[in-house]
């Protein structure tokens, strides 16, 4: 079968009425807690996992999606109205489009956020499909060693790309590899570090660290201060971008897209990044850079698309090679697991269904999201008045229930709670979550790879060097990790010259 | 400047690299050729340490890098405790009443007026009862309220 019949059996699998509500209950979901500061996509995703047990893997996964890539639609509301990012990719759109709401361009901005967000989604999904079957059969050269320096680069570049230093990131990584230890060895099947509880057999439980680390964590920070939330009150009109705001922005959007769609493929690249990225390249490429954060529609358009390629296309590691690129991902990659699905070259062949009919979904999902952000407009900035205590304790008991969900009981309820407050010294000692929630879920695999190399080999660890894929993979986690050093050295060096 | 609070989080990361090192030379170690269980964990927890040291020596120096300023202690204080005790007698209490009583304790800390304190811990204690437990299937556990059926 050629690609446009896959897509087409996608089309089919995507456009049955099942699938189609849960798009839409995924698209609404994602949009509303994008809109909502509080509660951001992988701690919905994690309180939702107990939810799709009983569904078809198919529909779940499409509902999940939804949710991460309506996130992103969703988010710029509040970082244009309000000045708050609803999500943390949003943060740079806060620069111009609040500006512009303050300038009385608030429908504008809104209008090519949404049409920018649709335009990147759509872009990238059409980069999924042609991309992502090709890297599926590359992958399937991969043996053990190839797939230890993959997952390797995979977590150096979250600790490369986290927004904190990188000794911290990497201390992160460890002690996510030291807890994905917990529980049953994969090669011998023994039990390491369960200290006699049961249940830490099956080790800790990532649906619960999850709802515990991003969920409750947000709320406990959230307390100290209560926020004091100011709607910027004007008039939403001329949502459509007229024809001179078209003429400035097209190839920004252009280029976010671009952009976007290339960063979210790196494993440990994502949103947050790509649009940080996205509005620096428009600011130097602008010949009047002084406009932005003064209310450049282009500070708005190129962020936003980069956020929705990046989305979108973080979606290509775990489809093709199963790795998971950030923490929204790595949900959807135990959610997949749960159903018995592992997501990785041969997910291509095992199961068509579920890798088309998902990348179909996206497409569809995309027109549900502009649908549901230009006209609902008035209807999101009408969710944003409702006082922030009502939102905390909803999450809080949404928290618990969620926990409790998973095995019914009340120990994991304990654990949500610990890990809410490991959670919360974390982000105020700013160690980032990303590379530990990656290096958690990835342990296992990394461990497994490195075992078998090994064996293979005769405890040669040349084996990875030895192998010309392996070998470069290694070369540029060895790269990422030496680049910071090497421009400390340089600075210093330069100073000292200097001086 | 240095800064107490991040020593204490190098010190916490020491400690769990020597622990997992630790824990992992009794489960045994193996050799490249054969690994054993503690192969993987023991190598994770000597970096950690290694770098735990190196994170040491620069907060000593007060070049650990940013952290964030605590604010009010109370308010999460609260809520943590509220939640221990949550989970201490979820089971026997019964989802109902410790689920209200959760969020009146949220609500407090969020300065709520006592009406809509009351009102609003009711509602949603009631309104998540009936969602995923009749609804959605969750058996949440009826504690003292057994008795009603």
């Amino acid at each position: 079968m050629g690609f446009f019949e896959h897509l087409a059996g996608g089309f089919a699998v995507a456009l049955s009425a099942s699938n189609l509500f849960y798009c839409a209950i995924g698209a609404i979901l994602g949009t509303a807690i994008g809109v909502l500061p509080g509660l951001g996509p992988p701690a919905t995703i994690a309180l939702l996992l107990p939810v799709t047990f009983k569904m078809d893997p198919v529909s779940a996964v499409i509902m999940l999606s939804g949710i991460f890539y309506g996130a992103m639609y969703g988010g710029s509301t509040t970082s244009i109205l309000l000045n708050i990012p609803g999500e943390a990719a949003s943060v740079v759109t806060c620069l111009d489009g609040y500006k512009m709401a303050r300038n009385g361009r608030a429908g504008a901005a809104l209008g090519i956020s949404a049409l920018g967000s649709f335009i990147a989604g759509s872009l990238s999904v059409l980069g999924i499909s042609i991309l992502a079957p090709t890297l599926a059969s590359f992958a399937l050269k991969f043996g053990p060693p190839e797939y230890f320096c993959l997952v390797l680069l995979g977590l150096m570049m979250a600790v490369y790309l986290s927004e904190e230093s990188i000794l911290k990131g990497l201390m992160m990584g460890l002690l996510g590899l030291l807890l994905g230890t917990i529980g049953l060895d994969p090669v011998s099947g023994s039990q390491r570090f369960t200290f006699g509880v049961s249940r830490l057999t099956d080790g800790v439980d990532f649906v619960v660290m999850v709802m515990g680390l991003f969920g409750l964590a947000e709320i406990l920070c959230n307390l100290e201060a209560p926020e004091n939330r100011e709607i910027f009150k004007t008039a939403l009109k001329g949502l459509l971008p007229t024809r001179q705001d078209w003429r400035q922005c097209w190839a920004s959007v252009v280029r976010g897209s671009a952009l976007g769609f290339f960063i979210g493929v790196l494993p440990g690249g994502g949103a947050i990044i790509s649009s940080f990225a996205a509005y620096a390249v428009e600011k130097r490429l602008s010949k009047h850079p002084e406009r932005f954060g003064n209310g450049a529609i282009e500070g708005v358009a190129a962020p936003e698309a980069a956020n929705n390629a990046a989305s979108t296309s973080s979606f290509i590691p775990l489809l093709t090679l199963g790795i998971p690129g950030n923490a929204s991902i790595a949900m959807i990659f135990v959610a997949l697991m749960i159903h018995g699905i592992r997501p990785g070259p041969l997910l291509l062949q095992e199961h068509p269904d579920l890798f088309w009919g998902v990348i179909a979904s996206m497409y569809i999902g995309n027109i549900m999201l502009l649908g549901l952000n230009l006209p609902l407009i008035g209807f999101w900035v009408r969710m944003l008045k409702v006082p922030y205590q009502y939102l905390a304790v909803v999450v809080v008991v949404v928290c618990v229930i969620g926990a409790y969900s998973v095995n019914n009981s009340t120990w994991d309820v304990g654990m949500m709670v610990f890990f809410g407050v490991v959670g919360y010294l974390l982000r105020k000692f700013a160690f980032p979550a990303s590379p530990f929630i990656l290096a958690m879920i990835l342990g296992p695999m990394l461990e497994k790879t490195l075992q078998q190399s090994l064996i293979a080999s005769g405890g040669d660890f040349l084996t990875f060097l030895n192998r010309p894929i392996s070998a470069s993979l290694l070369v540029a986690a060895g790269f990422l990790m030496l680049t910071p050093a090497a421009k400390q050295i340089w600075k210093k060096c330069r100073s000292l010259q200097g001086g | 400047m240095r800064k107490p609070g991040q020593i204490v989080a190098g010190l916490c990361f020491l400690a769990i690299g020597i622990g997992f090192t630790v824990g992992a030379v009794r489960l045994q170690i193996g050799v490249p050729t054969e690994p054993q269980p503690g192969f993987f964990p023991f190598w994770d927890g000597v970096i950690l340490i290694a770098l735990s040291a190196v994170f040491l020596f620069q907060a000593w120096g007060g070049r650990a890098g940013e952290s964030h300023a605590f604010g009010r202690l109370g308010g999460p204080a609260v809520v943590v405790l509220a939640l221990v005790l949550y989970v201490a007698t979820m089971e026997t209490v019964g989802y109902l009443i410790t689920t209200a009583l959760l969020s009146a304790a949220v609500l407090k800390v969020l300065e709520t007026k006592p009406r809509v304190l009351v009102l609003m811990s009711l509602i949603l204690a009631v309104a998540s009862y009936l969602i995923f437990d009749r609804l959605l299937g969750v058996t949440l556990p009826p504690g003292l309220l057994a008795v009603f059926g």
